[in-house]
């Protein structure tokens, strides 16, 4: 476990360089902030002089060597666009983001695991028919679509919930139930395909042979072994989550990392969009980190590699 | 051995080919799926969609880019104040609903197929060579997994944009390498725990080649995750092309596709809500048919079964 | 019992649900359509920004909601020779820190943005100053480099700030934490969520009535006027046209608009497409343009179209120029006598997401010109992909749809950059018009300029480097009794908002 740790931290460096590299260069290529800020009826000039200013105007290696340089420390420089340190605005965010994708998880979880055992353990019945249809009714309509009918239809007509923006909880529900029913049908039909596929293996057959046919201890079995391929898409869904709440935060004007990161790429704003990335591949690393060492704990006959 | 290289072979969606085969599990399997009315319905719906995609040029009773702001947000026809000749209501620059669907169906599929075999062959390669090989050949495809992951596709989707103009192709490239690594990591994590079940130990002390082992072991074990994901990202990747339209990175507006319908029409949603409304419930149709019917496969293609 | 405790979980949550407080009479609540970008007001160049700021800070020289310019710091201003202009500042007018304004905070007001280290958008607004000479407190003369007519209309722009407060502060502290002369004091910024602002007490205009200002950004058109309409919110910008109708029948919510600075033009470059270079093309395009049309059915009617390239109001403009008419029939002729008679194809940029219905009008004027046999190849572009191939110019294809937005409210705003200057992004060259406009640039005649002006207008309106199209209105959506006028530069002023008892 130690020698895997260390070799795993080593690769970390790595992909840690590789994400710069490339957020690097695919943001220089998407445009010039100085496009942006500067009036209608700037000059050439004009754009020199800002460029200067800003820092850009120095060959992009060199640029890149600062920026690596930097941020090797910590420092991910200053925001274009507001003059704020780049990582601080970055780390503003999260934990509004992580609220929001805390309580959509739940929302998930509430959803598909319920539904998910039911249709396994009951397959092609009425309830497993229903419980599929229900967790696609969240999966098929354009999360935007769904924001925005939540919103037309609970804060508009109802009057019941804010509708947009942080504050309590009351902020969070409609976000939270438009992110979390589109992970609840992902994990609910997942949950449900490797139940049923457990369930067919031999040792559960064995197992309702020998007369072991109390349902709790076949859902625990079951469970245990569907943790797998659950545990992946959860491990993939967070890191998603992070960056995929983008259309909802914008939807619902809520100020997390998505709305952060949206804005930051639409004003070619580098350094926030660089310290963005950053923040989330350490964040990507550690979570599959966590997931590929549960692999080991959930099914022993994984060996842990890499 | 024989029996799960062909089932393999068996392409994703329902066609004809099936049909052929003579073992009796696959005419029972067939018969099932045919006399369920669900698996029935999904069928329909989706070859529906398909004849729209094949033949939107015939179906169309307008040019589904002909704009008439004259006409702009005629409801449909159960409502009032319809126009005649335009049954599902026009959009905010008067073009016909309808005609747009059915050209929609067309990208929308596109887009969606198109997406899915990208990143579904580059992610099962991936996986199955890393979970197989495991060692270095793991660790390094697990890391680019990991470098892949942590980039924001909307990046990707904002350099691309930024770099050639908006199109089609580029929505399906952007989308498609994107989106390899879901495929990647499920399929290695359960290449992981099928090498080694004891068929597998056994084929290989019997002198089976790596390849061998992969394509006539392996795969076939994973296959039913494979599709699993695949039917579920088709329809992800429908919907992803709506929210790239809803943040302005989608196919140019004036090409009908589903999503970027939906999306343009959602300030009309208190207003003429139609507008929004119609192009997604052919989204909701086409992804609970695609999912049901991608559900009916699994269980066809699953070797245990 | 797992599931007990999962419903008291629920029903707990469900107990946290709150009804949105009811709004105290002297607080309101103002939703924009993005945040602020820094509250520094020379580190900016954006309209949603300048608005929040006209709050904190104020201008030397104050532009009224008619577009008059009257006292504002300063109570007189005088161009004393061809290039100096002396203004005399009010006195015992103080900062919110306490600090006093005089002269000294003017000069360091005009000359911080000339420094290019500082990294100002507006550098080069600012680069017409030549120097700014202190004579006592409350006198300061403007040097220009040039004879500059519209500089008090540039100072009825730039803010105030005070020079002891950013010269002992972190930049990045400061341009988060403005101090300046204006109607509202700063209280707290939380990025993209809230903006709060208390009313300044001892403002020298006298106490606003509004006591609390809290502006929020919404991004989505739809959230921000279901926001209004769940009274979450007071006062929503941009409003689409065509959803006014909806407030027609709510009870205790109002539309109110105003002409924008604003219109909406199509550059056309003759050098990037021959067929553009031929006067008669360029006139066919603007025949066969039905801006009317445009502004009845995707603006709701509201709009006004344009004759020239300028907005309502804008000096210099002769607003007798009747546009051309919608006339297809003449636009096929035209077509056909320059020998595109079969039909002719050109491309054009466009933005998404910037303007009002933006990607909807560039669709409606390929849909129209498709009618006189013109088929337009249209690249949609997200905002940011638009303006850099604009900056760029060669990037750009051969016609462009675009806004432009003048704040000194001058022909010279429009005329100069877009047809005089070489190069420029149509590549368009007239020798005529850039002499004409060239000399009403420098000249501090007024009555000569407007003359200038009238004959770059015709010469413009003959030509067709631009197909001129329409001015927007700007739509706000308010609560019934708020007393207040949106100005048409949209900056919301919170001071002249009351609410009716």
């Amino acid at each position: 476990m130690g020698t895997f740790l260390a070799r795993r931290l080593i690769f970390s460096a790595f992909v840690l360089l590789g994400v710069s590299v490339i957020v690097f260069g695919l943001l220089r290529l998407s445009g010039d902030p100085t496009a942006l800020m500067l009036p209608i009826d700037a000059t050439e000039e004009d754009e020199i002089v800002l460029r200067r200013a800003l820092g850009l105007d120095e060959p992009l290696p060199v640029q890149y060597l600062t920026f690596l340089s930097r941020a090797v420390v910590g420092d991910f420089g200053t925001s274009i666009r507001h003059r704020q340190p780049a990582l601080q605005m970055v780390a503003e965010r999260i934990p509004a983001t992580l609220e929001l994708a805390a309580l959509s998880f739940v929302v998930a979880l509430l959803i598909a695991l319920p539904l998910g055992i039911f249709s396994a353990l009951y397959p092609n019945s009425f309830i497993d028919r229903l419980s599929v249809l229900m967790a696609l009714v969240g999966q098929a309509v354009p999360t935007f679509l769904l924001g925005i009918i939540l919103i037309l239809v609970v804060s508009v007509q109802l009057q019941l919930l804010p509708a947009f923006g942080r504050g309590g909880i009351e902020n969070l529900i409609l976000p939270a139930l438009t992110l979390g029913t589109y992970s609840a049908a992902f994990i609910n039909r997942l949950l449900r395909s490797s139940i049923l596929e457990v369930l067919d293996t031999d040792f559960i057959r064995t197992a309702r042979a020998k007369g072991f046919a109390n349902r709790y201890i076949v859902i625990r079995h079951a469970l245990k072994n569907a943790a797998i391929p659950v545990i992946t898409v959860m491990g993939l869904q967070v890191s998603a989550l992070l960056s995929g709440s983008v259309v909802t935060e914008t939807v619902f004007a809520y100020p997390g990392a998505g709305l952060l990161l949206v804005q930051a790429l639409g004003n070619r704003d580098f350094p926030v969009v660089q310290a963005f990335v950053m923040v989330i591949a350490v964040l990507v690393i550690i979570i599959n980190l966590v997931v590929d060492v549960i692999y080991g704990l959930v099914d022993p006959r994984v060996q842990i590699t890499g | 051995m024989a029996e799960s290289l062909q089932q393999t072979t068996v392409p994703q969606l329902a066609t004809p080919h099936a049909e052929r085969r003579t073992r009796p599990r696959w005419q029972q399997n067939l018969f099932a799926l045919l006399y369920d009315p669900v698996t029935l319905i999904s069928l329909i719906v989706l070859t529906a969609v398909i004849v729209m995609a094949v033949a939107a040029p015939v179906l169309t009773p307008h040019d589904p880019e002909l704009q008439s702001l004259r006409l702009r947000t005629r409801p449909p026809f159960w409502l009032m104040n319809n126009e005649p000749g335009y049954p599902l209501g026009t959009d905010a620059l008067g073009r016909d609903i309808l005609s747009r669907i059915i050209f929609g169906a067309r990208v929308s599929m596109l887009v969606g197929i198109g997406a899915v075999i990208i990143q579904g062959t580059i992610g099962v390669l991936v996986g199955l060579m890393a979970g197989f090989f495991g060692g270095w050949i793991d660790t390094v495809l697990m890391r680019l997994a990991d470098i892949q992951q942590a980039i924001p596709f909307l990046i990707l989707a904002v350099a691309v944009a930024a770099v050639v103009d908006q199109s089609l192709l580029n929505v399906i490239i952007v989308l498609g390498v994107a989106g390899w690594v879901p495929y990647g990591r499920v399929v290695r994590a359960e290449v992981l725990s099928v090498r080694e079940r004891e068929f597998v130990t056994a084929a290989r002390a019997l002198g089976s080649s790596n390849l061998r082992l992969i394509f006539t072991h392996i795969l076939p074990n994973v296959a039913a995750s494979i599709t699993v994901i695949s039917t579920l990202t088709i329809s992800t990747m429908i919907l992803a092309e709506a929210s790239l339209s809803f943040l302005g990175l989608g196919v140019p507006p004036s090409t009908p596709t589903w999503g970027g319908m939906v999306a343009a029409g959602r300030d009309y949603l208190a207003t003429a809500a139609w507008v929004s409304i119609i192009p997604g419930i052919a989204i909701f149709l086409t992804v609970l048919s695609i999912n049901l019917l991608g559900d009916k496969l699994r269980a066809l293609l699953d070797p245990t079964l | 019992m797992k599931h007990l405790r999962l419903l008291a979980v629920i029903a707990f949550a469900l107990l946290l649900v709150v009804p949105t407080a009811a709004q105290d009479e002297s607080s309101i609540t103002i939703a924009l359509g993005t945040d602020a970008a820094s509250l520094d007001p020379q580190l900016q160049n954006d309209a949603f920004t300048t608005s929040i700021l006209s709050n904190i800070f104020d201008t030397l020289i104050y532009r009224t909601a008619d577009l008059a310019l009257e006292p504002g710091l300063a109570t007189d201003w005088e161009l004393i020779e061809d290039t100096t202009w002396e203004l005399t500042l009010q006195e015992g007018i103080t900062f919110h820190n306490g600090e006093a304004l005089t002269a000294a905070d003017v000069e360091f007001s005009l000359e911080r943005p000339l420094d290019e280290s500082l990294g100002s958008p507006l550098t080069s607004r600012f680069r017409v100053i030549e120097d700014v000479e202190v004579v006592n407190d409350f006198t300061v003369r403007v040097h220009t480099v040039n004879p500059y007519p519209l500089l008090p209309a540039r100072l009825s722009e730039w803010f105030i700030i005070p020079q002891d407060y950013f010269e002992a502060n972190d930049p990045a502290f400061v341009s988060e934490n403005p101090v300046g002369t204006g109607a509202y004091r700063f209280v707290e910024w939380v990025r993209d969520d809230h903006l709060d602002l208390v009313a300044n007490e001892d403002y020298w205009r006298g106490a606003p009535e509004i006591q609390n200002v809290r502006f929020r950004p919404i991004p989505e058109t739809s959230t921000r006027v279901a926001a209004l309409q769940a009274g979450d919110v007071d006062l929503i910008t941009n409003v689409p046209a065509f959803r006014q109708a909806e407030f027609e029948t709510a009870d205790n919510l109002e539309i109110r608009t105003v002409p924008s600075t604003f219109f909406q033009y199509v550059g056309l470059d003759g050098t990037k497409n021959e067929a553009l270079a031929d006067v008669r093309v360029r006139q066919a395009l603007q025949y066969a343009t039905n801006v009317p049309e445009i502004i009845e059915f995707l603006f709701d009617g509201s709009g006004a179209q344009i004759a020239v390239p300028l907005a309502f109001g804008t000096f210099g403009l002769d607003e007798s120029i009747e546009p051309y008419p919608y006339d297809p029939d003449r636009a096929r002729e035209l077509l056909a006598e320059a020998g595109y008679g079969d039909g002719l194809t050109i491309a054009m940029d466009a933005p998404t997401g910037r303007y009002a219905q933006d990607r909807e009008v560039a669709e409606a004027l390929a849909g129209q010109w498709a009618q006189v046999g013109i088929t337009v190849d249209l690249n949609i572009n997200a905002w940011a992909d638009q303006l850099a191939r604009y900056r760029d110019g060669d990037a750009l294809v051969e016609t462009h749809f675009m806004g432009w937005g003048t704040s000194t409210f001058d022909a010279d705003d429009v005329l100069f950059s877009a047809f005089a200057n070489r190069p420029n992004k149509t590549n368009y060259i007239n020798d005529e018009l850039t002499e004409l406009v060239t000399t009403a640039r420098t000249s501090l005649d007024q009555e000569e300029r407007a003359e200038l002006y009238g004959q770059a207008l015709a010469i413009i309106y003959e030509e067709v480097p631009w197909i001129s199209l329409f001015q927007q209105f700007d739509i706000y959506g308010v609560r019934s009794d708020l007393n207040w006028q949106p100005r048409p530069d949209q900056k919301i002023e919170v001071r002249t908002i009351s609410i009716e008892s």
